[in-house]
């Protein structure tokens, strides 16, 4: 039996933060806004690829790859939203706008799945959390993290060891055993959808993924990074949701494209809560989490101010940070 | 003889229509659903990583746990969608005199 643990939403109603009915009611679920906001988004992927085509074969490629870019990577928050199967009412859409997300952006749903429940088990908790971006020793560091390139490492490695069928230590620690084979068979599926597309590329001579996928990808990772970067980085790690985690506000732009997930502190306070009642969650939360006005930017500032020393860092004498233990059931 | 092992856990009218209730009986959590098919009562706690599943979002068939969103058939305690893998333990229970009884 699973140790009993007090998550945040149980918290939260006990200490009447909010009510029974009002987390019933902000936890209903609907297809009809992830399909209108997925139809708006066709049409912005169609926009900003129309900007690549427009742009081929002169120095506008760059940017038009970096505008695309920036959509594709942002496939991610579809795909998070999907794997808490709260961006669509029906299961099962949400299964299928994962996988169709994760092959966009190389993050295999499945394995993202078990990876993100763990990250909301054990969330900022040094050495348990799986996901958690650690705060950069320097600015070096910092940059270097966005650059993306240790990021592609690890997903890279992740397909490459999976698609052997090698489950390794760490992964173990949040996938069951009776998944191994899913986990397993799904990077090679993904691995092979990628091998046969590279090939029949050189073999027809045919770029076009090239220019309006991989390079937009890689050129737009970078953002992501820094997106991913203002979520919990430079927060206590400690495992009070009330301060280990960072909500933006963010203009409606990006607000669109993460799906409210700039809304993160929320979202971590009740994951069952569908991306479109965030917003109504916010102003019931408002007083009990931590928001950055300044958006994203200003997140980055709070964390550029604990490595350049004008801020204390989070890291640093931090009492009780690793009172949170993994349980030997979470994979039994 | 056998009513003696039927303990009343709550009165029908304080359930939460078509959703989940919380109740505690002699310091065991139980989850107490209105489902499609009736009512239902299994132990509160999610069998991967311990959260209240009462939190949860319940649809009239399947509980989902407010943690990690995996899926349990509140009527049988199946375990449907990772990332749970084990059943719930469920109660064996009946409506009487206005009462949800479990079997303990």
């Amino acid at each position: 039996m699973a140790a009993d643990v007090l998550t945040p939403i149980t918290q939260a109603l006990e200490e009447g933060t909010l009510t029974r009915k009002e987390l019933k009611n902000l936890m209903q679920r609907s297809d009809k806004p992830a399909l209108i906001r997925l139809a708006i988004w066709c049409v912005l992927l169609a926009i900003t690829s129309s900007l690549v085509w427009l742009s081929l074969g002169s120095w506008w490629l760059l940017p038009a790859m970096f505008i695309q870019g920036v959509v594709l990577v942002h496939h991610f928050s579809l795909q998070h939203e999907c794997c808490h199967y709260t961006a669509f009412k029906t299961r099962w859409l949400n299964d299928l706008a994962g996988n169709v997300c994760g092959l966009i952006i190389m993050l295999p749903n499945r394995f993202f799945r078990y990876e993100h429940c763990d990250h909301h088990t054990y969330t900022q908790i040094k050495e348990q959390d799986t996901e958690m971006i650690e705060l950069p020793a320097n600015l070096a560091g910092y940059l270097f993290y966005i650059s993306s390139i240790p990021y592609w490492k690890a997903k890279f490695s992740e397909l490459w060891r999976h698609s052997l069928g090698r489950i390794s230590e760490d992964d173990k620690q949040f996938v069951p055993r009776q998944e191994y084979r899913t986990i397993v068979f799904e990077a090679r599926l993904m691995a092979a959808f990628y091998i046969c597309l590279f090939i029949l590329c050189i073999a027809f001579q045919f770029w076009y993924p090239l220019w309006f996928w991989f390079l937009p990808v890689v050129l737009g990772e970078p953002v992501m990074r820094a997106i991913r970067m203002t979520e919990h980085v430079g927060r206590p790690m400690i495992s009070d949701m009330k301060s280990n985690t960072r909500s933006n506000n963010v203009s409606f732009p990006f607000q669109f494209l993460a799906w409210n997930m700039n809304f993160h502190a929320e979202h971590h306070y009740a994951s069952s809560v569908p991306f479109h009642a965030l917003p109504e969650l916010n102003k019931k939360l408002s007083n009990h989490i931590y928001t950055e006005p300044r958006g994203y930017l200003g997140a980055h500032i709070d964390i550029v101010s604990q490595l350049t020393g004008r801020k204390p860092r989070v890291d640093r004498n931090v009492p009780g940070a690793y009172s949170v233990r993994r349980s030997q059931s979470d994979t039994e | 003889m056998q009513d003696d092992i039927w303990q009343d856990i709550i009165r029908i009218e304080e359930l939460f229509k078509a959703d989940v209730t919380p109740v505690e009986y002699d310091g065991i959590k139980l989850a107490v659903y209105d489902t499609d098919r009736g009512v239902s009562v299994s132990a509160a706690q999610c069998t991967h990583a311990g959260a209240n599943l009462c939190d949860g979002y319940f649809d009239g068939q399947f509980i989902e746990c407010p943690l990690h969103q995996g899926l349990f058939n509140a009527s049988t305690g199946e375990a449907k969608a990772a990332p749970v893998v084990r059943a719930l333990k469920m109660y064996e229970s009946r409506l009487f005199e206005g009462k949800v009884q479990i079997k303990l």
